[in-house]
């Protein structure tokens, strides 16, 4: 460091050791204001009526946020030589090809299942009770990691509904505003789900255990016959979730020595960070 | 507009700035180690001009914070008003201590600070008073290093619109 950075002068015009010190008085107000901010929220759950509001008031900061991707997107986009658009075409063209492929075999065994399609149509397939959400931001706790996501005006989204992925469950909305909602992710500590597995057919409920770790199907009894590998589904138990949505996958069964239950892992497949786009499941 | 006024919405610019970083962009596999641009810019604000942030800055961000994250209303208030008091109790040795020697402080002032939030503080299970384990300590160890190192560019960019705009 050069010798004048060491002067105070050079750092601030101001007279710097006049300025008063803060008052301990104002700090320790502070505190209890958000102490009991705090312990209205562990209570009474007070900030959940407020957040989807709030986040109403910060799509304008997102919306900011947003002009300069959009435009650094647009200049990489423009100057992408022809050849290179050419060859992402042929890609993309070659893509395509082959989800026709798998979709005309789709269309086969649709058919050949008619009766169990209908059925599936008539138990999963209501259109009306999905929704789009898009992924506005992922909060940066890893043991509460919450979604925030864009939702349409008239979506019909409501307090508990399911927010789904291709690939299984990813969470429940856990407060609501005009434009977004907030979503407690299966990860969450405070998330539990009630499952059933798929070959065992046992009943628990898998509690996250934070953002990168797998959950755990609590107070299993030591003699349960759970198999390693085995899928986990929601239940349809408690009625928050609805049945037969795949949770995730069991990695792992412990029987420890000084626990009275066993410790089962599932691992969970579904990620927020590498998606953009989810769906809402409507509770009927 | 009085010099004072455009000073205090200057900073806030840069403060709301920095809130908007933290929460919509890389919202990737970095989401979890990456620095929080609030606090950074909290503490820049409070070791350089001490008079013009105080206590109702870091309340009304920490709440901020809070309601853009989804974490307990009040948690990174009360982080912030004691990083703030931290920081202007101490600033007279702070800020004059070259770079790297800030640097190494905030690491472990982003290490404790990230570590707080492993705390189970809605009882959610009964065996335990925190999450912490060796995942959540590499990620805090991460989320400090990547604070500390960007502690220097951030301070030297804060710096230069503070020379540049704000005028004392």
């Amino acid at each position: 460091m050069r010798r004048r950075e060491h002067k105070v002068s050079y750092l601030s015009s101001e007279a710097i050791f006049a300025i008063p010190a803060m008052k301990p008085s104002k700090v320790i107000l502070s505190l209890l204001v958000c102490s009991s901010l705090m312990l209205s929220d562990v209570y009474f759950e007070s900030s959940s009526k407020i957040r989807g509001y709030a986040q109403d008031l910060f799509i304008p900061l997102n919306a900011l946020v947003n002009v300069p991707v959009g435009f650094l997107t647009t200049i990489t986009d423009s100057l992408r030589t022809k050849s290179k658009l050419k060859l992402s075409l042929e890609q993309v063209e070659e893509e395509n090809k082959k989800l026709q492929v798998i979709n005309q075999f789709l269309e086969k065994v649709s058919k050949e299942n008619e009766e169990l399609n209908s059925l599936w149509s008539s138990a999963r397939l209501n259109f009306d009770n999905y929704s789009f959400a898009r992924k506005r931001s992922i909060s940066s706790n890893e043991f509460q990691p919450s979604l925030t996501v864009d939702i349409g005006r008239n979506s019909g989204a409501g307090i508990n509904d399911a927010l789904l992925t291709q690939k299984g469950l990813l969470g429940k909305v856990i407060s609501l505003g005009l434009y977004s909602a907030e979503i407690m992710l299966i990860y969450d500590v405070r998330s539990t789900i009630p499952v059933i597995t798929e070959k065992s057919k046992l009943h628990g409920n898998v509690r996250g255990s934070g953002l990168g770790r797998t959950g755990n199907i609590e107070y299993i009894k030591k003699t349960a016959s759970y198999q390693l590998g085995e899928k986990v589904y929601t239940s349809g138990i408690a009625g928050v979730f609805p049945e037969g949505i795949f949770v995730g996958e069991i990695t792992s069964i412990d029987d420890l020595e000084d626990s009275k239950f066993l410790k089962v892992e599932v691992s969970f497949l579904q990620s927020p960070l590498n998606q953009d786009y989810f769906l809402i499941y409507k509770n009927e | 507009m009085s010099r004072d006024i455009k000073n205090q919405f200057l900073i806030f610019l840069t403060l709301f700035t920095a809130l908007c970083i933290d929460s919509y962009l890389l919202l990737g596999a970095l989401q979890i180690i990456k620095p929080t641009f609030v606090l950074l810019a909290l503490i820049y604000w409070n070791m350089a001009l001490p008079d013009r942030v105080g206590i109702m800055a870091a309340l009304s961000f920490g709440i901020f914070v809070d309601l853009v994250e989804g974490s307990l209303l009040g948690l990174h208030g009360v982080l912030f008003i004691l990083i703030t008091y931290a920081c202007q109790r101490f600033f007279y040795q702070f800020r004059v201590s070259p770079l790297w020697q800030q640097s190494f402080i905030l690491f472990f002032l982003f290490f404790f600070y990230k570590q707080v939030f492993a705390l189970d503080f809605l009882n959610t299970n009964q065996d335990l008073t925190n999450f912490s384990d060796s995942l959540s300590l590499k990620n805090s160890f991460l989320f400090a290093l990547f604070s500390a190192l960007i502690w220097s560019p951030f301070l030297l960019v804060l710096r230069y619109y503070r020379r540049r705009w704000i005028k004392t």
